[in-house]
């Protein structure tokens, strides 16, 4: 017989903790406090110390991990968002127990991305005033600013989103959620009638519209490439295909963020029956469709490279087809769809555990593959200035801490929500009431 | 005479006036948010005070994330500098 998903079922992680729940937490907590660490000796010894600083210390590279991890977390905080309002524009309810998930990830994942410039800033206070006190002068020019304008609105509409939504949740559950928490849910429904609701689910839609137009084609597939993409002296960004081509690693990154997330709630909190093998199933073949539109458009680039390219452009693209990283990450993504294809195929292939090493080896992938193109293309310039630096970069402890950290961080994030308020929708308890009565979309 | 419609024209100076960030921040990007805030003062169903409400939720978190790093920075610089 099927479940029935009931308020009890989203309630549950409010209400009960285990002994795994401590366990996770304080693994966090030292994987966090390794990166405190780590911070703390950047922030006493400068920025050398990760040898990032000035002309870099590796070959020229002045940007390593830091902003690979940066690009990373970001695709991550993308999709959460999209497949959240994928759920309410285009109505593929079958995903409607994800998308309150996917939202915190969006949330958590884009805390770690901004992170992670305030990081490699060096010194901390730099980025106010080169973002906020000369906001007037450098928003006409620099694609770094242009960069923190869309991320800070991208945060905001997610928040706003996700602050809409709570308002009818925290409202009806409100006797079973925790009174250590009164104050915040006072916040959150001030002033809520259930005469707004219709309004509310209205202006939500709306938001969901901005957010799907913004996030995919303006922020992940716009700002970020262009961070890179804009500059003629570093052939190996140079290239307008940037655009789509960060955007599907995002997009496989975030859809890999999602089901791990999912696999894991799922098993702690029995939600088998609201984050079903067919939503996990469903979301292994968007995960496919992802990475088949990031090869193809890495064929795309590499053609355009190897075929009668300028010299500055072969060079960089020689190195990139040369290099072991690049092999792992095009390997590792070939391998998965080509399965992701064969359990379409035949179905009795895929597991929801295999689901959760396709995430892992995509998320490895997209990890690799975006720092490797970070540091080859300051390795291979248009011109000479960094040919007398010596070396050859490879991530220091403390960027390597910095990657520890922030898993750890948004972990502790995830864990401190699972006790503030529901991390499933009450709507999708109610429309598997029938309550609301929307129609299943065939996705 | 032969109608040049795809002749060589004089290249447009991009820099030369509005430059790119200001458009594409202000008209390009910031779009979705213009119509989403419009939508929800005039769209239906929909009533003024929640549309406020909406925008109070945008500025005020706009202003929670940037005024705390604000603070932040001046602190820093009357500290250590």
């Amino acid at each position: 017989m099927t479940r029935e998903p009931s308020e009890e079922d989203i309630l549950r992680p409010l209400k009960h903790t285990s002994m795994w729940y401590f366990v996770a937490l304080g693994i966090a907590g030292i994987g966090a406090l390794i990166w405190v660490a780590g911070y703390l000796w950047q922030l006493q010894h400068g920025l050398a110390v990760t040898g990032l600083s000035d002309w870099g210390s590796g070959g020229g590279v002045t940007w390593g991990m830091y902003i690979g991890l940066f690009i990373w977390w970001v695709g991550i905080a993308h999709g959460g968002i999209i497949l959240s309002a994928a759920v309410r524009l285009l109505g593929m309810d079958r995903y409607q127990p994800v998308a309150r998930l996917a939202e915190l990830l969006t949330i958590g994942a884009l805390s770690m991305a901004g992170l992670m410039i305030l990081v490699h800033t060096g010194r901390p206070d730099r980025l106010v005033w080169s973002v906020v006190v000369s906001y007037t002068e450098t928003v006409h020019s620099s694609p770094l600013v242009w960069d923190v304008t869309v991320i800070t609105l991208y945060f905001v509409l997610t928040a706003t989103y996700l602050a809409l939504t709570l308002r009818y949740d925290i409202s009806r559950l409100r006797d079973d959620l925790p009174g250590l928490f009164t104050p915040f849910y006072e916040v959150v429904t001030l002033g809520y009638t259930e005469e707004e609701d219709p309004i509310v689910e209205r202006m939500v839609w709306w938001l969901a519209l901005a957010i799907i137009i913004l996030a995919p084609l303006l922020l992940h597939g716009g700002v970020i490439p262009w961070l890179f993409q804009l500059m003629p002296s570093m052939p190996g960004w140079f290239d307008s295909v940037q655009g789509p081509q960060f955007l599907t690693i995002a997009l496989s990154s975030a859809i890999s963020g999602v089901i791990i997330l999912s696999y894991v709630m799922r098993a702690r909190y029995d939600w088998y029956h609201l984050l079903s093998d067919n939503v996990l199933r469903g979301l292994t073949n968007w995960l496919g469709l992802f990475v088949l539109l990031f090869l193809w458009l890495q064929l795309q680039q590499v053609i355009s490279g190897v075929f009668a390219a300028p010299i500055s452009v072969g060079t960089v693209t020689g190195a990139m087809l040369g290099h072991p990283v690049y092999w792992f990450a095009i390997g590792v993504s070939v391998l998965i769809l080509a399965l992701i294809f064969a359990s379409a195929i035949r179905p009795s292939i895929w597991s929801p555990t295999l689901a959760v090493v396709f995430s892992v080896g995509i998320l490895s992938a997209t990890l690799a593959e975006k720092v490797l193109f970070l540091v080859e293309g300051l390795q291979y310039p248009g011109f000479g200035l960094y040919a007398a630096i010596p070396g050859a970069y490879f991530p220091s402890l403390v960027e390597i801490s910095a990657f520890v950290g922030t898993v750890s961080m948004v972990t502790i994030f995830f864990l401190v929500v699972l006790k503030v308020f529901p991390v499933i929708e009450l709507h999708a308890v109610e429309s598997h009431d029938g309550d609301h009565g929307h129609a299943e979309v065939a996705d | 005479m032969v109608l040049e419609i795809f002749g060589m024209v004089s290249p447009v100076d991009y820099w030369e006036g509005i430059a790119p960030g200001s458009w594409l921040i202000f008209a390009v990007v910031l779009v979705p948010v213009y119509t989403a805030v419009a939508a929800w003062y005039l769209g239906k169903p929909g009533n003024p005070k929640m549309a406020t409400m909406g925008v109070v939720y945008l500025v005020g978190l706009t202003l929670a994330l940037w005024v705390p790093f604000y603070i932040a920075t001046v602190l820093i610089g009357i500290i250590f500098f």
